[in-house]
């Protein structure tokens, strides 16, 4: 078995981590970001230094702001960016790619497979790549330093999907060379409905928008009061009816928080919130312009609305949602989010939406 | 005052005592009406409502009642202060005991508060010729200190009034413009209806701080907006004013209508005005998100708003969210029981056809 040559795309906390931690098992690595200063100091050290969970350094050969002799020298490119830049690593690795190579989304969030498939058909590339989505981010991590990160937690199973799901055993027998954690998704449209975080994040950020302007300190969880957290179940049950209609199965947030974390206890989800001890001390934004809004309102609500519109289910509250962090920040969401047009679904039926997805 | 009005208060809140109390110690023969006992019974003991502030004295009161026939019976003049919500039970009700030459007048009628009843009074067939109008705003800021003694801080300036249709307006002015020289004629109830603020600012300002309120404790509603939420508030309200444009009724912006109401405000934007605004710093939230900020406001505010926009081909997203925000931190369907086209007597209507039926009471 060959070794297989990896990508990195991004320099923030994740791709820190995912240098890092491949690197010390002697992946080769090189690295791409828009940004040089993000870089510099990777470049210097010749690698990253993880801390925590696993520790070590991990060496990389490369750390560029130029994609080409990064995109095209890898057999795995594994996109470590925020949703909303899945676009501009799409069209920055579109004139690269080659036969063969697999794209990994870490993570997708919703529709990120779809969009990078999309914007690479835009770009015209002939090239038979195959991409996936990951569910979620592999790693608990944050940068500690300099080319230094501290590794949390390594999550024990990520589900992963290919789009088209025939991909799926492809793409999982390369990927989990590098990472074993990886397992099946039924789809994409699994990996992309299952998204937590579109349901806490966003609503949680408007129904405290003032406060949190205003730069008060408190625990995010604490702005999830009992009839905010009904509100949460409301978009969450968007969320799920959505799924449903393509065939998809999502737990509920609720359930979601009883499976992942130690000690939830409660009926409801404003009481499994409170009994989460793991949420105590994530102090909430002190600024509106954060990913909780930014990234999953035009990457998380905006493609749930999107398929959902598709499918004639009704989801007035994550639409208002995005109408209001739309109004709060000045931009337009439902433009420059994954609408059904950048998702490459316009004019689709459900059916042939699921079709698109299983291949 | 030559003419003496008969008039009939319905409805016995803060308003509602303020108007009853103030009619009163100008000598007007009033009753007052309210749905329930308990809040009146204080009242009819003592005979009339204690008033301070800008008017002082004590109002006789004639009738204190919750019968709602007994309180339309000898009405020249029947003035609703209930909250806008209720204006379409209120209209029900009121329907079979109307009589010819009776003056509505809706304290206030929020958005499509006249065309509401009026419809209503249609469906209920009610032969009477009753003249129905509604206010841009309540005329009092007021506060009950406790049931039968009310403090009216001030009276507006000037407060809109308009008729359904408008050529009835300078009939309803004859009757009650000698007790309100206040009251302004509107172009229109498109006018009135259109210049609701409260549904700019409250819905809007509930939602974006609905943790801190439903936590508690109170906090200054207005004290703590922040820039981001001022430029919200001033995106609603350029929704507002694009419906209006798009009926012709000329509307202020909810800045200059801030430096027109307040004594003292100044700045550019809606946020330097919002907090040049003394009488804000000492408005308080309210205790709960049940609050008629949201059960008022959205579904006779907003709602109508967004149905309107709708007939005109307007694009009102930030309103639409507000309304679906605050429907499901409620648990409540405010599309459904707030005041849509059909409603407000207006389904199948054009632009044209609207401005017609306001303001001359044709219907094609």
């Amino acid at each position: 078995m060959s070794t297989l040559k990896v990508a990195i795309l991004g320099a923030g906390n994740g791709a820190h981590a995912m240098a890092g931690h491949l690197g010390i098992q002697g992946v080769p690595l090189r690295l791409y970001n828009m940004f040089e200063e993000e870089i510099v100091a990777m470049r210097e050290a010749g690698g990253v230094t993880v801390e925590g969970a696993v520790e070590g350094f991990g060496s990389i050969e490369m750390a560029t702001t130029d994609p080409a002799p990064v995109v095209g020298w890898a057999d795995v490119i594994m996109v470590v960016v925020p949703a909303f830049a899945h676009r501009f690593m799409a069209e920055t690795c579109a004139p690269h790619l080659r036969d063969g190579q697999i794209v990994v989304l870490n993570p997708g969030r919703t529709g990120g497979a779809l969009e990078f498939a999309n914007v690479l058909r835009e770009k015209g590339v002939r090239a038979r790549v195959r991409v996936a989505e990951a569910q979620t981010l592999i790693y608990a991590c944050r940068i500690s330093g300099p080319a230094r990160v501290r590794i949390m937690g390594i999550k024990r199973r990520v589900p992963v999907a290919a789009l088209p799901a025939s991909d799926t055993p492809h793409v999982l027998e390369a990927v989990q060379r590098l990472f074993p954690e990886f397992i099946p998704a039924a789809n994409v449209l699994e990996t992309s409905f299952d998204n937590i975080g579109a349901v806490f994040h966003p609503a949680t950020m408007i129904l405290n928008a003032n406060r949190i302007e205003a730069g008060d300190e408190f625990d995010f969880y604490q702005g999830m009061t009992p009839m905010v957290a009904g509100f949460l179940e409301v978009v969450d049950r968007e969320r799920v009816a959505v799924a449903a209609a393509y065939g998809v199965t999502v737990e509920s947030a609720a359930d979601w928080l009883l499976q992942t974390y130690e000690g939830v206890t409660g009926d409801n989800l404003y009481e499994r919130i409170q009994s989460n001890h793991a949420y105590a001390g994530i102090k909430a934004p002190k600024t509106l312009s954060v990913r909780y809004i930014t990234e999953d309102v035009p990457c998380s609500l905006v493609p749930i609305v999107s398929f959902a519109e598709a499918a004639g289910v009704p989801t007035p509250a994550s639409e208002g949602i995005v109408d209001i962090s739309c109004g709060l920040l000045g931009r337009d969401f439902w433009v420059e989010g994954r609408n059904r047009e950048n998702l490459g679904l316009a004019g689709l039926s459900v059916a042939e939406i699921k079709a698109l997805a299983e291949g | 005052m030559a003419y003496r009005p008969r008039v009939a208060v319905l409805g016995a809140g803060h308003g509602g005592q303020a108007m009853a109390g103030h009619l009163a110690i100008e000598g007007l023969p009033v009753t007052l009406y309210n749905r329930s006992e308990p809040r009146i019974a204080p009242l009819r003991s003592q005979g009339g409502i204690q008033v301070e502030g800008v008017v002082t004295g004590f109002g006789r009161v004639q009738q204190f009642t919750t019968n709602l026939a007994h309180a339309l019976a000898g009405a020249d003049l029947i003035m609703v202060v209930m909250p806008a919500s209720a204006h379409r039970e209120l209209a029900w009700a009121c329907a079979p005991h109307l009589r010819d030459g009776q003056v509505i007048v809706l304290n206030p009628g929020r958005t499509g508060g006249a065309l509401e009843f009026a419809h209503l009074l249609r469906q209920a067939h009610v032969a009477a010729r009753v003249y129905v109008a509604e206010t841009q705003t309540l005329v009092y800021s007021c506060r009950l200190a406790e049931d039968g003694r009310v403090r009216i801080l001030s009276l507006k300036r000037h407060v809109g009034l308009a008729a359904l249709p408008s050529t009835d307006t300078d009939h309803i002015l004859a009757v009650v413009g000698p007790l309100y020289p206040q009251f302004v004629p509107a172009a229109s109830v498109l006018e009135t209806s259109l210049g609701n603020i409260g549904a700019v600012f409250h819905p809007a300002l509930m939602i974006l701080q609905a943790a801190r309120i439903e936590a508690g404790p109170p906090f200054h509603f207005y004290g703590d907006v922040t820039p981001s939420v001022a430029r919200f508030l001033e995106a609603v309200d350029r929704e507002r004013l694009a419906v209006a444009e798009a009926f012709r009724t000329g509307e202020e912006s909810a800045r200059d209508w801030l430096i027109h109401s307040y004594d003292g405000v100044t700045g550019q934007n809606l946020y330097a005005r919002i907090h040049s605004v003394a009488a804000y710093r000492a408005a308080l939230t309210p205790t709960t998100l049940d609050d008629r900020y949201l059960t008022e406001d959205v579904p006779t505010g907003l709602a109508p708003l967004v149905e309107l926009a709708g007939v005109a081909g307007v694009s009102t997203p930030l309103s639409r969210g507000l309304v679906h925000v605050a429907g499901a931190l409620l648990g409540r369907d405010f599309w459904a029981e707030g005041r849509t086209t059909e409603k407000l007597g207006l389904a199948g209507m054009d632009v044209e056809q609207i401005k017609e039926f306001v303001n001359e009471g044709i219907r094609d």
